[in-house]
């Protein structure tokens, strides 16, 4: 069964190449632009994974992940956090708050497969 | 005995000498005198009687004579009378009492004889003529007897003359030798007193002066401020003698007093040297007061205001009489006075500085700077404070500023990082896509050129982590997460890190580990960041031969070192290398941050990194680590 991957972030040219990307890897890709639709989305969707940008508008990644780790159906879902900024402290509170990973912007497209392969396997 | 009985006893002593030797001469000259005298009243009228005797005589002879030639009645009387007279003068007063010394000599008496003889033979011719015998034998015996007796008699007299006036001349002689000798007696006596006068003198005056020159000596000596213990030698037991020692014992309270005046002096004049050093001291320290761009004021133990410079009052935009003996604590908003005080300034006595606000006489608000410092009296109670303010209203404001200015800073830094990995992002991974044959078929050609693309937005994005870590460093908003970590293990990741760069490069790369190493507290992201970017650098620089990472024990530090067969670096570039944004030659196309990075992580760590390079030949850079034993330590 093809595995569905939620990609939450406002940039839209990124959202997109993540979103092609994925697509040629045969995932099955959902896109949500800020951290309500995204939300919104996990519940409604329910996808295999997250790729959640850290810095969002309206509902910010953190709050996304405490929404989503304290639902008890939602949970499980992993999550890969996208930073652009070298500040680790952003990237701890997101692992305390629950996410998988956590990749630096700007990435190798490489090793962003590498890291969702590994969470989905 | 006393100086004025001596001198007195000196006195009397010549005194008594020279009135004894005039009583004496007078003596003499007097009894000389009286036996010349004596003499004369004897010679006088012996000679004058002698003289009358031989008138006398005549008288008689002449008479008898007119009588035996005449006969008369007459001549018989006249001769008669011659006689009597001529007994009269003579014997009668040889022998009276008018004669001091009658009959004294032989010849007197044998005077008297011949005149007694004279007389009767003249006697008996009167009595023959009386007889009637007018001539004859009888008669011209007796007559010529008479002759003979007269002749008789005047020698007699003659002789008695002589006698007496032998015996005048020998008085005269007498009185006179007695005076000569009289005079030289006189003379001797003068001459005896006037020596035993001088010997008297002398001795008296000795007996004073030597003591006396002996205490003036000392006196020189003390007066000329010789020595003082000197002591004058005397035996003597007059008042000079009780006046030399007493002398002795005056210098000797002299020499004390001396001695004291001159401490005296020494610390009057050691007071003068410190007055006026504290008068100097205490000038410059009132023209500092006054001139003072800080305003300087002295509070009361009441806290009153009592003294302060100019600037003061410019600060506060008071006068005087706002000033004077105004209590400190109106001078703050409320409340600081009491937290300025609650730092135990005056208990403690320290010098205690703070930043604080004060308020003008427009009710204005200032920032100020206080350094306030307790006085003490000599007894150490505390009598007031000094307090030094400093408006540092501008001072603040500008650091306001520049801590306004240094946020906008951070901000924009962040801000232009995350907001350029945005966009490289984008960038990259379309490069990514196409590179991986996503979006069709590409040739080598362009492979290699999208390569080139991607080669660049890694270094951009190099470049802005560099500013972005280095922003972080600098303004202490580093987070460093110490761990104790294996050194050796951090290293090898580096190299697979970096392995495939340097291949690309066809370098040489690899790694000399020392087994057993001490564990090291680091922060492995950030001193991985030290070693990538020591290699970086190492890889970038060096054209062929190889780099090599090693680790090693060295003295309680583990030293990592990143050594390459580079290009070098010159000797006047080395001071430069780990200076932000120094661009060395060697540089090209960096930050210039790399190696300050480098440097900040190693010292934010306790250790030290440096470098040696011989321009050529390669580069080595080593820095180390403290272990946990030195850290200890």
């Amino acid at each position: 069964m093809t595995k569905r991957i939620l990609i939450v972030d406002d940039e839209l040219d990124v959202l997109e190449l993540v979103a092609y990307r994925l697509k040629k890897r045969g995932y099955g890709v959902l896109t949500a632009i800020n951290g309500q639709e995204g939300l919104d989305s996990i519940r409604a969707e329910r996808p295999d994974l997250v790729l959640l940008d850290s810095c969002l508008p309206v509902l910010d990644a953190f709050e996304v992940c405490r929404q989503l780790k304290s639902d008890e159906e939602l949970k499980h879902i992993p999550i890969i956090l996208f930073t652009a900024t070298l500040d680790t402290v952003v990237a701890e509170k997101a692992k305390e708050l629950g996410a998988s990973d956590f990749i630096l912007k700007p990435f190798d497209s490489e090793e962003l497969l590498e890291k969702i392969t590994s969470i989905l396997e | 005995m006393r100086v004025g009985t001596k001198l007195a006893t000196g006195f009397l002593l010549v005194v008594l000498l020279i009135l004894l030797t005039l009583l004496f001469c007078s003596a003499i000259s007097r009894r000389t005198h009286e036996k010349l005298e004596a003499l004369k009243n004897v010679v006088a009228p012996d000679t004058i009687l002698a003289n009358k005797v031989d008138i006398a005589v005549s008288d008689a002879d002449h008479a008898i004579m007119e009588y035996l030639i005449q006969g008369t009645a007459q001549e018989k009387e006249n001769a008669q009378f011659a006689f009597a007279q001529l007994e009269k003068v003579g014997p009668k007063h040889f022998g009276s009492e008018t004669h001091t010394n009658p009959g004294e000599s032989e010849a007197t008496r044998e005077l008297i004889v011949k005149i007694r003889s004279f007389i009767s033979v003249g006697l008996d011719i009167i009595k023959l003529k009386d007889q009637g015998v007018n001539s004859g034998e009888l008669l011209k015996t007796k007559v010529e007897k008479l002759h003979s007796a007269r002749k008789i008699l005047l020698e007699q007299l003659r002789k008695h003359k002589v006698t007496r006036m032998e015996e005048l001349a020998d008085a005269e002689e007498a009185v006179s030798g007695a005076y000569i000798l009289d005079v030289r007696l006189t003379l001797l006596v003068t001459v005896l007193g006037v020596l035993l006068t001088v010997v008297v003198t002398f001795v008296t005056t000795r007996s004073i002066v030597k003591p006396l020159k002996a205490l003036n000596k000392g006196a020189e000596i003390v007066n000329s401020g010789g020595k003082l213990d000197y002591k004058i030698e005397t035996e003597a037991k007059d008042e000079i003698g009780q006046l030399s020692r007493a002398f002795g014992k005056e210098t000797k309270k002299l020499m004390e007093t001396t001695a004291l005046v001159e401490k005296l002096n020494k610390e009057i004049a050691e007071r003068k040297i410190a007055e006026r050093e504290r008068q100097l001291a205490e000038d410059k320290y009132r023209t500092i007061f006054e001139n003072s761009a800080v305003a300087i004021s002295l509070v009361d133990e009441q806290e009153r205001l009592i003294s302060w410079n100019k600037f003061t009052e410019n600060l506060l935009g008071m006068n005087r009489e706002d000033l004077y003996l105004r209590p400190i604590k109106s001078l703050y908003p409320e409340g600081h006075w009491q937290m300025i005080r609650n730092h135990d300034v005056r208990q403690k006595g320290i010098q205690h500085h703070l930043e604080t606000q004060m308020i003008k006489k427009n009710g204005d608000l200032i920032d100020v700077d206080i350094s306030l410092s307790v006085l003490k009296n000599p007894e150490g109670e505390v009598i007031g404070s000094i307090g030094v303010v400093r408006d540092i209203t501008e001072r603040k404001r500008a650091e306001e500023e520049l801590k306004k200015t240094m946020e906008m800073k951070s901000q924009f830094i962040s801000m232009v990082s995350h907001e350029l990995r945005i966009p490289l992002t984008a960038v990259k991974m379309s490069i990514d896509f196409i590179v991986d044959r996503l979006a069709g078929e590409i040739n080598e050609e362009q492979e290699e050129l999208l390569n080139v693309s991607k080669r660049n937005i890694d270094r951009l994005t190099r470049l802005i982590n560099e500013v972005l870590t280095f922003q972080k460093l600098v303004s202490g908003k580093a987070k460093f997460d110490m761990e104790t970590r294996d050194v050796n293990k951090i290293v090898r990741d580096v190299y697979e890190m970096m392995a495939r760069t340097a291949k690309e490069k066809k370098l040489d790369f690899s790694i000399v580990l020392e087994d057993g190493l001490p564990k090291v507290e680091l922060d492995s992201d950030q001193i991985s960041q030290v070693m990538t970017n020591l290699v970086h650098n190492a890889i970038k620089f060096t054209e062929k031969g190889g780099i090599t990472i090693a680790t090693s024990k060295y003295d309680h530090t583990i030293r990592i070192s990143v050594s390459d067969t580079g290009c070098g670096i010159k000797k006047e570039d080395m001071p430069r290398l780990f200076k932000e944004f120094e661009q060395l030659e060697r540089k090209k196309g960096s930050t210039g941050l790399g190696l300050s990075i480098c440097k900040k992580i190693v010292e934010q760590h306790k250790g030290e990194i440096w470098a040696e390079s011989e321009p050529g030949k390669g580069t080595a850079f080593h820095f180390v680590l403290p272990t946990e034993q030195r850290r200890k330590a």
